[in-house]
């Protein structure tokens, strides 16, 4: 089950963790949180199946990126699982943000319109 | 590495993550039903678990991120196999029955090597007692002991032990015939046990003439002391003279070999005979190599105190530990049990790998199915590796229950010489040398199924819907099995048909006598009122006319020795004119004249003994082996033949050769372990009250005397219960040891080697019941995967005769070069048989062609009626399952 999630959408998986991480480094936040966040600062683009954000914090947790608690929320008067971004979840953050930009970087020069002079 | 282990660890955490994950999709979902209820969506609640996507996806999903998935699969296969092998009890039962059969037995086997040659003796540290043995096991005479005090004395604890078969050991009215341990002052200190109460013996005790000391067992103190506190001081009757009890041993106290009595040894320096056993414990500072210095260094002063002739002998002594002086013969046997059992081991799982083949071939289709939606190739190999490990564990597990459930039987039947005080358990040793064994064999004999699945063709498999799939590979895996597994059985059928000829002929071996009738009855003559030929002659006399007397006696006689018994061994001179010309030992006996009707005993030339034979006149007469050996087709009558000097005995002239009669061998002119399996040795016969003092006190220091009754007698309990009354009245404080038929004698004779051969048989038989199912299933197999091709032959007019013997002709080629193999190994065993028990154990070529006979009709048996069956079955119907 695992590896054919992996095969259907490699690249997308890979892209939620890093942006759950770099949600992550702004604070602690719980799940709902978290998607909203994505949601919102994407400008509406992103639009997560909340149902598989759960499976990417999991994983992320067990990677180690990432440290849960659950813990009373002062206004709300009940317990949220809250996500904190560990120091090798920074780490991986970095490296994982540099490769994106790289990456993003070739695209565009893949996708730049013909006859634009090469500089 | 790490993750795994979070992985581990995260296994145990997972029911708490999966309470989480409900808990946050819940909050989730009503967080979202809040939002959309506050954007004014009209059904908020449905809103927000659209949103929320596919729940229960993500429970998998999340589950899956937790669930290690290789780790799980283990599990996983495991509840798979055991679920599959319910589905097949038939053959998971015979599979586990085989498997554990196997294991069981092995580690029975295991137990007893293991007990003989790794469990410690029950003396402290008793790895260092070491002791001076040529390697048949020979032991030393005083002047070697003395040398080896001198010499060793300072650096270890140095002690002698020689044997006493038996005592009489008389306290008040109470008398019992006992084993003793004749022992010098260090015995003690060697062994690293002292006694209980009171003490060991002095140095002047243990010297010539010094007070008669005597040290008991535990068991004895109890027995015939009733445990009274006083015992220190107590005198008591042994072997007729007074000894004082000066030590008890500890209770559980066993010495090598077990003795119920010791006494002080008192070993000459001029002793020069080789009865002693040297026992040595260095010290703890001294390490092997300084132990082997000292040895090279005795050896020089050995070399230098004895004559020449003795050279070669004193060469050859070395050091062994005291362990391993016990378990010499059995070694022999408890090996032949061993290969035998390795033998059905094999055929049990060439068998359960076959029958997993099978099974394996006939789910090709399912195995090609699985394979086209996605299952690897590795993890249907890793299920069926996993099969096979769950049916050797079970089996595994339940021949060790088996073997643990057998221990205490075993114990019983281990004789206490062996034991020494030990208890036969089932070591953690064996235990997980069983497992391990188990799980390597049962995964290799898994892989012959496991690696035909690699070569399934899919879309052949799936495409001709065959039941039955095959591939090449897996048949020549077949076909190699089976191979194998006949070869097992015919070897272990051939050691069984080897046995059971030995121990016919064993049957069937010309006695010498005639046994019907005869009673035999064991007392042992010690002690001063014994201890003149003349007091032992009068005593003999007496008696022998009290039972003769008797209702139903016919014939009463009194030897040293019966048949089928060892006699004693004395060194004779060789005479002049003989064909020996070294002094050997011959079985020496004393009998009075009655003997030989007594017995039966055929008198081939001359004269036998008669009640004339008391004057001054020393006279023999020889048996036909004794007059083979020494004088071949010559007449030995008139002969003059002497012992060695020192035994003091005139030279007796030979006055007539009587029949062969079977004994124990002993003297080194015949091997085998038993007296029906060995050729009669060279014997003498000399009449009882010609019999010197020196010799007479040898005899009974060594032997009990033996009264021969041939009775006409049917009701022999009776008759013996009136022969023991008899005896008990003739004297109080000498014991009657032992009264049995002589036929009893004759079958103690046997009966190790025919439990031997029983064992064997069973496993034959086993094993060959294994083979033919193998070669059933072989037949059956190939016969339904070319059913199709049946059907068309009998469809178009076949003669179904024609088709059978097509099937089996596939089926004798393998049926012959697994026997032919299986011969071709046992004859290289014959000569390790030969060696073991003898020559009457030699393979018959007459056996090896019945048992091949008998294996070839079984296995063509067991071929023909599953190809009768596919021969006979209806065209159409097979036809129309394709």
């Amino acid at each position: 089950m695992a590896p054919q999630i992996a095969k259907k959408g490699a690249l997308l998986q890979g892209t939620l963790d890093m942006l759950i991480l770099r949600t992550l480094e702004r604070g602690e936040a719980h799940g709902h949180d978290i998607a909203h966040h994505i949601h919102r600062t994407s400008r509406d683009v992103l639009r997560l199946e909340h149902g598989s954000l759960y499976p990417a914090l999991h994983r992320l947790e067990r990677k180690g990126l990432v440290s849960a608690k659950w813990e009373l929320h002062k206004e709300r008067k009940r317990e949220f699982k809250y996500y904190k971004l560990t120091s090798t979840g920074r780490r991986q953050l970095r490296s994982e943000a540099s490769r994106w930009q790289e990456l993003a970087e070739a695209i565009a020069n893949i996708m730049r319109p013909e006859g634009v002079d090469e500089r | 590495m790490a993750s795994l282990l979070r992985r581990l660890v995260a296994r145990y955490r997972n029911r708490r993550h999966a309470a989480d994950l409900k808990e946050e999709l819940r909050i989730h979902e009503e967080m979202a039903r809040e939002e959309a209820e506050r954007r004014g969506v009209m059904d908020a609640s449905s809103e927000a678990r659209r949103s929320l996507g596919n729940t229960l996806q993500a429970q998998e999903d999340a589950r899956a991120v937790w669930i290690a998935p290789r780790l799980d699969g283990v599990w996983q296969d495991v509840r798979l196999a055991f679920r599959q092998l319910r589905r097949a009890p038939v053959f998971a039962a015979t599979a586990i029955t085989m498997s554990a059969l196997g294991i069981g037995v092995l580690a029975m086997v295991f137990s007893v090597v293991n007990l003989l040659f790794l469990v410690p003796l029950p003396f402290p540290d008793s790895t260092r007692i070491l002791t001076l043995v040529t390697p048949d096991g020979g032991g030393i005479d005083g002047v070697s002991f003395h040398a080896a005090q001198t010499r060793l004395g300072d650096v270890a604890a140095v002690a002698a032990q020689r044997r006493i078969p038996g005592w009489n050991l008389a306290v008040g009215n109470q008398a019992e015939y006992i084993g003793g341990l004749r022992v010098s002052a260090h015995f003690f200190d060697v062994l690293g046990i002292q006694p209980a109460i009171g003490r060991s013996f002095s140095a002047t005790e243990d010297t010539a003439g010094g007070p008669d000391a005597v040290i008991l067992s535990f068991d004895i103190w109890q027995r015939l002391l009733q445990g009274r506190t006083d015992v220190i001081g107590q005198v008591v009757s042994l072997g007729g003279s007074p000894h004082e009890v000066v030590g008890i041993m500890p209770e559980g106290f066993r010495s090598v070999p077990p003795a119920d009595a010791f006494v002080p040894l008192r070993l000459s320096p001029l002793d020069n005979t080789l009865n002693y056993l040297l026992l040595v414990r260095f010290h703890a500072d001294v390490n092997e190599q300084q132990s082997d210095t000292l040895l090279n260094v005795l050896h020089a002063d050995l070399l230098s105190a004895h004559p020449e002739s003795t050279h070669p002998r004193i060469r050859s002594l070395r050091w062994s530990r005291l362990q391993d002086t016990i378990g010499r013969e059995p070694l022999l046997l408890s090996l032949i049990l061993t290969v035998a059992v390795s033998f059905v081991v094999i055929v049990a799982y060439t068998n359960i790998a076959g029958l997993q083949l099978l099974r394996t071939m006939a789910r090709h289709h399912e195995i090609a199915a699985r394979m086209a939606i996605g299952g690897s190739r590795f993890r249907i190999v890793q299920q069926l590796l996993t099969e096979s490990l769950v049916l050797g564990g079970v089996g595994g597990i339940v021949g060790m229950l088996l073997a643990a459930g057998s221990m205490p039987v075993l114990n019983r039947m281990l004789p206490p010489e062996l034991l020494v005080g030990r208890t036969l358990t089932l070591d953690w040793r064996v235990v997980a040398f069983g497992i391990v064994l188990t799980a390597c064999v049962s995964m290799f004999f898994g892989l012959a199924p496991a690696l035909t699945v690699r070569r399934v063709d899919l879309r052949h498999a799936l495409a001709t819907n065959q039941r039955t799939g095959g591939t090449k590979a897996g048949g020549w895996w077949r076909r190699g099995l089976l191979v194998s597994q006949l070869a097992a059985t015919m070897a272990l059928l051939v050691i069984a048909g080897t046995l059971v000829d030995y121990v016919r002929q064993m049957y069937g071996a010309p006695l010498g006598f005639d046994p019907r009738g005869v009673v035999i009855a064991k007392m042992s003559l010690q002690g001063r009122s014994f201890e003149d030929p003349t007091q032992v002659q009068a005593f003999a006399d007496h008696a022998l006319s009290q039972l003769q007397n008797l209702p139903g006696v016919q014939s009463v006689a009194l030897a040293n020795h019966v048949p089928i018994e060892r006699g004693l061994n004395l060194p004779l001179q060789p005479p002049s004119g003989s064909r020996v010309d070294q002094i050997r030992a011959v079985d020496w006996r004393c009998v009075t004249p009655d003997y030989f009707p007594a017995l039966g005993i055929a008198v081939r030339k001359g004269r036998p003994l008669t009640s004339a034979d008391r004057g001054t006149t020393p006279v023999a007469v020889v048996n036909e082996s004794f007059a083979r050996a020494y004088f071949g087709s010559e007449d030995p009558i008139g002969n003059v033949i002497a012992l060695a000097p020192s035994l003091s005995d005139p030279p007796r002239e030979i006055v007539g050769v009587v029949a062969d009669v079977r004994s124990r061998p002993g003297t080194g002119w015949t091997r085998g372990f038993t007296a029906l399996g060995s050729d009669p040795p060279p014997t003498v016969y000399v009449p009882f009250h010609q019999m010197p003092k020196t010799a007479l006190s040898l005899a009974q220091r060594t032997f009990p005397m033996v009264w021969v009754l041939s009775t006409n007698s049917e009701a022999t309990g009776t008759i013996e219960r009136q022969i023991a009354q008899a005896l008990r009245a003739l004297d109080r404080e000498t014991p009657l040891m032992q009264i049995q038929p002589m036929s009893a004698v004759i079958a103690s004779d046997i009966s190790t080697p025919r439990a031997m051969m029983l064992a064997v048989v069973a496993f034959g038989t086993v094993a060959l019941l294994i083979a033919c199912i193998g070669i059933y299933g072989l037949v059956a197999y190939s016969a339904s995967q070319r059913s199709r091709e049946t059907a068309v032959r009998v469809a178009l007019g076949a003669n179904r005769l024609a088709l059978i013997r097509a099937f089996m002709v596939e089926t004798s080629l393998i049926a012959l070069v697994g026997v032919a193999i299986g011969l071709v190994s046992m004859l290289a065993l014959s000569g390790v048989l030969k060696a073991t028990l003898g020559s009457l154990a030699s393979i018959d070529p007459g056996t090896v062609v019945a048992i091949t006979g008998l294996l070839l009709v079984v296995l063509a048996t067991a071929g023909y009626i599953p190809a009768r069956r596919a021969a006979g079955v209806d065209p159409l119907a097979s036809l129309r399952q394709d």
